[in-house]
């Protein structure tokens, strides 16, 4: 068995690449370092190849080729049962014929612990998912809800080193979901293991991880906090998969230390980079809906035209659509005041929006 | 008087027609089965004349030792059928829906095949079969019935993969991957998860075996001897001369034990189904 240094990461992912008997490639010589007590997720539409990864490192699939370590072990060719990771599947995966404590003790029987350790064990999974009450239940008595702390806890109760979740929310309603991820969060930092989480959902994604890995065809896009994804996207992918962002086609005109001129069809702008485009580059100049200032009046600003279209309305803030002068549409984000002062535009009138050079971001 | 309330147009069971095609139905299917138990209970020796109740017939019915034997033979072949054909029939089922392999879309056609030959092509086919391989005619008993075991084995196994083939195509795969991800080996899958999940069509399809065998004539016509006669070949027999109202007799017993072994299963299976909240 090999050992290796403090230094490596808790789990390690070395070109790890996966090909399907038909061709396909789902994961694509993907090396990617995961620390410990990291809450982790791996973001990307359906097809990227997200949950190949997280399959292979629960030992549900076996990579084609690449080796996966975790914590200082090389675990590529251990079998599912052996590897210190459990996992909580989308469906959940609770037994339908076993009652909640039989579920939970199941893998402690499989062990074969013995059985006042196990009705011990069990009973302190349940406190731990606040489900005590239900150990003699079976599974279809109980809500959706109720089914995942199910699922949890028989993860969590093997003690494992990383608990693998697959899309752990998408099958939950909008307001149990929102406690749900709470719930998540609370249990990680309580149990201090390594959490992996797959999902297409960048909502999900955003409010529960500490680090997210979005990928796209069987590769890693970017890598880094949501912070940083949400503000600084690499790639036009990235700024339109988390959250919604405005695109405007343009040709780099100058590039100045750091900020950089870009010709559009609706007017000359000016924004930071984080590349150095050459002059003559298209670009494309991205601005969330909530950076667009409406019928501000600061000179310094970017400043562009346009016809206020339809509105939604969504209590805290409503969501305008504005074309412009080239016929685009760009969707603007705008904050009620509580004070009832009415910002929303009119149907068909002239609004203009202003953002700061800072606030944009231009992609490649 | 309440009016009564139009006739919806899905309202089927409103309709004169409806009724009677079901009253219709009815009798056809259930009267010649009453006609028999009512007359298992006739006073009488050969006549279909109603002449007064009287259990006679069911104290003839004891002394007919030639028929009590082919019932005998008729339950032995049948469980032991029952074993092997739910056993074969439910592995088959499991290697058609787990592996895909060469020749897997031959295989599933031949399994249908036993269903849909003609009863009396697989009666000869198997008497040939069995004169062809020289198979031993004078065994004892119970070892002279191993050939209609056999015989009814092979055609009773299809269906049971039939039944289990569809229980296993709504089992949720993660179910047994989250077995495994929990340290259970293949075997313990099995054991704790797929059989669990499977046993309602496992005794479906067992029960189904059953009463295939139980009530075979035609294969088992061909492939029986004079010692190893099943109940329905020996009944056939007898009724050549005459009805008996002795077979009237044992015929009610045998419908009894069927509706009651049909009975309790479905019983077993509602429970087993709440209990699961499976549908």
């Amino acid at each position: 068995m090999n050992t290796v240094t403090s230094t490596q990461p808790f789990i390690r992912f070395d070109k790890v690449r996966k090909e399907f008997p038909n061709g396909t490639i789902a994961v694509n010589d993907l090396s990617l370092d995961i620390s410990g007590n990291e809450f982790f997720a791996l973001l990307g539409p359906s097809g990227c190849g997200k949950t190949t990864l997280l399959r292979m490192l629960s030992g549900l699939e076996m990579p084609t080729s690449g080796r996966i370590w975790v914590d200082g072990q090389d675990i590529t060719d251990w079998q599912p049962q052996r590897r210190p990771l459990n996992m909580v599947f989308q469906s959940y995966a609770v037994f339908p014929h076993m009652t909640v404590g039989e579920n939970i003790a199941y893998g402690l029987k499989i062990e074969g612990r013995g059985r006042a350790e196990i009705a011990d064990e069990v009973k302190k999974a349940l406190a731990q998912v606040q489900l005590s009450d239900k150990i003699d239940r079976m599974p279809h008595q109980l809500s959706g809800g109720q089914r995942q702390r199910v699922a949890l806890a028989r993860a969590l109760v093997l003690k494992p080193k990383v608990l693998l979740l697959d899309e752990p929310l998408s099958a939950l309603d909008k307001r149990l979901r929102e406690d749900m991820q709470l719930g998540l969060i609370h249990l990680r930092n309580e149990v201090g293991i390594t959490f992996i989480m797959v999902t297409h959902d960048q909502e999900e994604a955003m409010s529960m991880a500490s680090r997210i890995a979005v990928m796209d065809k069987g590769s890693i896009v970017q890598l880094g906090t949501p912070r940083e994804l949400y503000d600084t996207p690499n790639s036009r992918f990235v700024a339109d998969f988390l959250g919604s962002i405005n695109l405007i086609e343009g040709t780099v005109q100058a590039v100045n230390d750091k900020s950089v001129v870009v010709d559009t069809a609706v007017g000359r702008y000016i924004n930071m980079a984080d590349f150095t485009p050459a002059v003559g580059d298209k670009v494309f100049l991205g601005i969330r809906p909530e950076m667009f200032e409406v019928n501000d009046h600061d000179p310094d600003e970017n400043r562009i035209e346009g016809t206020a279209l339809e509105t939604a309305y969504y209590g805290d803030y409503s969501l305008s659509l504005v074309r412009l002068a080239n016929g685009q549409t760009v969707k603007v984000f705008i904050e009620n005041d509580v004070d009832g002062r009415n910002k929303q535009p009119a149907y068909g009138s002239n609004v203009r929006l202003s953002w700061s050079a800072t606030c944009g971001v231009l992609l490649p | 008087m309440k009016p009564k309330a139009p006739i919806s147009p899905l309202e089927y069971t409103r309709r004169w027609w409806m009724r009677t095609l079901v009253a219709v139905v009815l009798v056809f299917l259930y009267m010649p089965i009453f006609a028999m138990m009512l007359f298992s209970f006739n006073d009488s020796k050969r006549t279909v004349v109603w002449e007064g109740f009287s259990l006679q017939p069911y104290r003839d019915l004891l002394q007919q030792q030639t028929l009590l034997d082919a019932l005998g033979n008729s339950l032995v072949i049948a469980f032991v059928t029952t074993v092997l054909a739910t056993t074969i029939g439910t592995m088959l089922a499991i290697a058609l829906w787990r592996f895909s392999f060469r020749g897997k879309a031959v295989l599933e056609a031949l399994n249908g095949l036993p269903i849909v030959i003609p009863e009396i092509c697989m009666g000869v086919a198997i008497m040939i079969f069995f004169n062809a391989i020289n198979w031993p005619k004078n065994l004892p008993w119970p070892f002279s019935l191993t050939s209609i075991i056999i015989a009814h084995t092979a055609f009773c196994f299809p269906f049971v993969t039939l039944v289990v083939r569809a229980r296993l195509a709504g089992f949720d795969r993660s179910l047994e991957e989250a077995a495994t991800d929990l340290g259970a080996s293949t075997w313990q899958v099995y054991r704790d998860i797929i059989l669990p999940y499977l046993k309602p069509g496992l005794i479906a399809g067992a029960l189904l075996a059953m009463t295939l065998s139980l009530d075979d004539f035609v294969i088992t016509f061909f492939t029986s001897s004079p010692e190893t006669l099943t109940f329905p070949v020996k009944i056939y027999s007898q009724v050549r001369m005459s009805v008996k109202p002795y077979i009237n007799a044992a015929s009610t017993i045998l419908i009894l034990v069927t509706v009651a072994v049909t009975v309790a299963a479905a019983w077993y299976y509602q429970r087993a189904a709440s209990r699961n909240g499976q549908k």
